[in-house]
């Protein structure tokens, strides 16, 4: 375990906790040698777990929004986690902070394990994944993953993308998931969540 | 001939001429042009002239520096990134012209070419051809244009001669390429597309289309190194059917959409630095059934890249009109060798 924890507390729909990185952690030996940081996606699973043992249940990630990283974490911090669950089912927003520093914020949904047979038919989280690891990849984008990705980020608004961009994107797209994607149906392309939705409905409308 | 089989868009990319070529244009990507009329003023007066058709010609005339200056950085921090300065002649205001360039360093500026501008405004310079000298002195009113067009631009790289293709001077394309051939310049071909409401004789036809293409074709293949065109430049531009039916065309005029592209960035300002959506496009006031202006072409056929990856052969012509487009209107970049040397088909959508 990369982390321990010091407190938690829960009352009502709000969860707050304290927990401290473990510095022999392979996370910091690995990531990045001489430069230990703590990877982004061991700080969702730090949240991730925390919800899960609040609600006594073996639970997993099933899909982001909005994530923002602010902060490194480096081996030793201390760090105060703040989670609320929200209007949606088993959606939670969560802040982590490090003397009083913003490290980490945004919405995470969860699933009770036992249903991930049943999620994988119908979860667009990998698709979503994907996308944002060819538009990372096309756009040669720093500084994220397709696990921080926002996947409601506006793609022409906020990342800059253009229409010979999205045409690129369309191509992989239609290689990867054999789906035609309608030159007229680029402006509705707005998000990677609304591109995900619109491959799984395509797939739908060819079974 | 193009197959009928179904390829990946990686398939394609697998052929390593095809890939390198991807490869070389995709990097141009970042283009975002809009079109800029400098002044109300020409000193000459060509029959069928874009310009002086419908209202922008009666737009107020802006010549303050600090206001272009000002345009330019409002335009930048939009996103443009190329800048293309037409109407009615922009060589009559090389002030303004400079003050582009200084903040937007790519562009093209359209010239008749009668007054040489500045070496220091280093924008391709699209000098108009409409035939030999002698037709145009009947349509453009000016004696020896292109002896004087050749003489201000001499050992100019800036310089590419744009020859209009009308029903009336096919057969002097070739008189007027083998002459900027032999003084070492560079040509690419337009064809006339007739203004809103315009009958006259300069409109083509089935007939004339298809002569203009044949001589498309034997230039090209005679002038590899003079002439900037591709064979699939002559199908998208002699095509019966004319751009805009065979490629929806992008320009804000005929696309409501502003959610992305051409659709969401261009604009075509005025001489009072005003624009209007609704007139947008890059060469306003052309009858958008009869369009086949290369301008219209470079971005309309361009911005389809998705529907011609559908084989090799359709995608190698698609990024051999990319090739052209870039060649003629980017200062520096060098035309490959053409890929596709046959006249296949445009797709449909």
């Amino acid at each position: 375990m990369w982390y321990s924890s010091i407190s938690v507390q829960q009352r009502d729909d709000a969860i707050t906790a304290q927990v401290t990185t473990d510095p022999q952690s392979p996370w910091f030996s690995g990531h990045f040698p001489g430069d230990p940081i703590l990877p982004g996606i061991a700080q969702l699973q730090m949240v991730t777990d925390i919800v899960a043992k609040a609600l006594v249940m073996d639970m997993h990630l099933i899909d982001l929004t909005r994530i923002k990283f602010k902060k490194l974490v480096r081996p030793g911090e201390i760090l105060d986690i703040s989670i609320l669950a929200g209007n949606k089912e088993n959606t939670y927003s969560f802040r982590i902070s490090s003397r009083q520093e913003d490290v980490c914020s945004g919405i995470l949904t969860l699933a009770p394990k036992e249903e991930k047979k049943l999620f994988m038919n119908t979860d667009i989280a990998p698709t979503i994944l994907r996308i944002a690891e060819i538009i990372i990849n096309e756009l040669k984008l720093e500084d994220v993953t397709p696990q921080t990705f926002d996947a409601d980020l506006d793609l022409v608004d906020e990342i800059g993308v253009d229409s010979m961009d999205l045409a690129t994107i369309a191509l992989i797209l239609r290689d990867e998931y054999g789906i035609r994607i309608d030159e007229d149906d680029y402006p509705k392309l707005t998000t990677v969540r609304i591109i995900a939705e619109y491959i799984t409905k395509k797939q739908a409308e060819d079974d | 001939m193009a197959d009928d089989r179904h390829y990946k868009f990686s398939e394609i990319l697998a052929d390593p001429v095809i890939h390198s070529q991807w490869e070389k244009v995709r990097k141009y990507f970042f283009l975002r042009e809009s079109t800029y009329d400098m002044t109300n003023r020409c000193n000459i007066r060509c029959e069928g002239c874009y310009y002086f058709t419908g209202e922008k010609q009666f737009a107020a005339e802006n010549l303050n520096v600090a206001d272009w200056q000002q345009l330019m950085e409002t335009e930048k921090e939009r996103g443009i990134t190329f800048v293309v300065l037409a109407g009615a002649e922009p060589s009559l205001v090389p002030q303004l012209c400079q003050t582009c360039f200084d903040t937007i360093p790519l562009g093209c500026i359209a010239s008749n070419g009668l007054k040489v501008l500045p070496r220091e405004i280093d924008y391709r310079v699209h000098i108009s051809v409409w035939g030999n000298d002698q037709t145009s002195l009947e349509i453009r009113k000016a004696k020896d244009m292109l002896a004087r067009q050749m003489a201000n631009y001499r050992n100019d790289p800036r310089a590419v001669w744009v020859y209009t293709f009308t029903p009336v001077n096919i057969d002097e394309a070739r008189e007027v390429t083998e002459l900027l051939a032999d003084n070492g310049h560079q040509i690419t071909f337009n064809m006339f597309s007739s203004p809103v409401g315009y009958q006259g004789h300069l409109r083509h036809t089935p007939e004339t289309l298809a002569r203009t293409r044949a001589v498309m074709s034997e230039l090209l293949a005679e002038f590899p190194r003079t002439v900037l065109f591709s064979p699939y430049n002559s199908v998208a531009h002699t095509h019966e059917r004319g751009l805009h039916e065979l490629f929806s065309c992008s320009y804000p005029r005929m696309n409501p959409s502003t959610a992305i592209g051409l659709g969401r960035s261009f604009r075509q300002y005025r001489t009072d630095l005003q624009w209007d959506r609704d007139a947008a496009c890059c060469v306003p006031d052309t009858d958008c059934a009869d369009c086949r202006h290369y301008a219209a072409g470079s971005a309309v056929v361009t911005a389809r890249m998705y529907r011609h990856a559908t084989n090799p052969t359709t995608f190698a012509a698609w990024l051999d009109y990319v090739d052209t487009y870039l060649a003629v209107w980017v200062r520096g970049y060098e035309k490959s060798a053409t890929l596709c040397q046959e006249m296949i088909e445009p797709p449909a959508l």
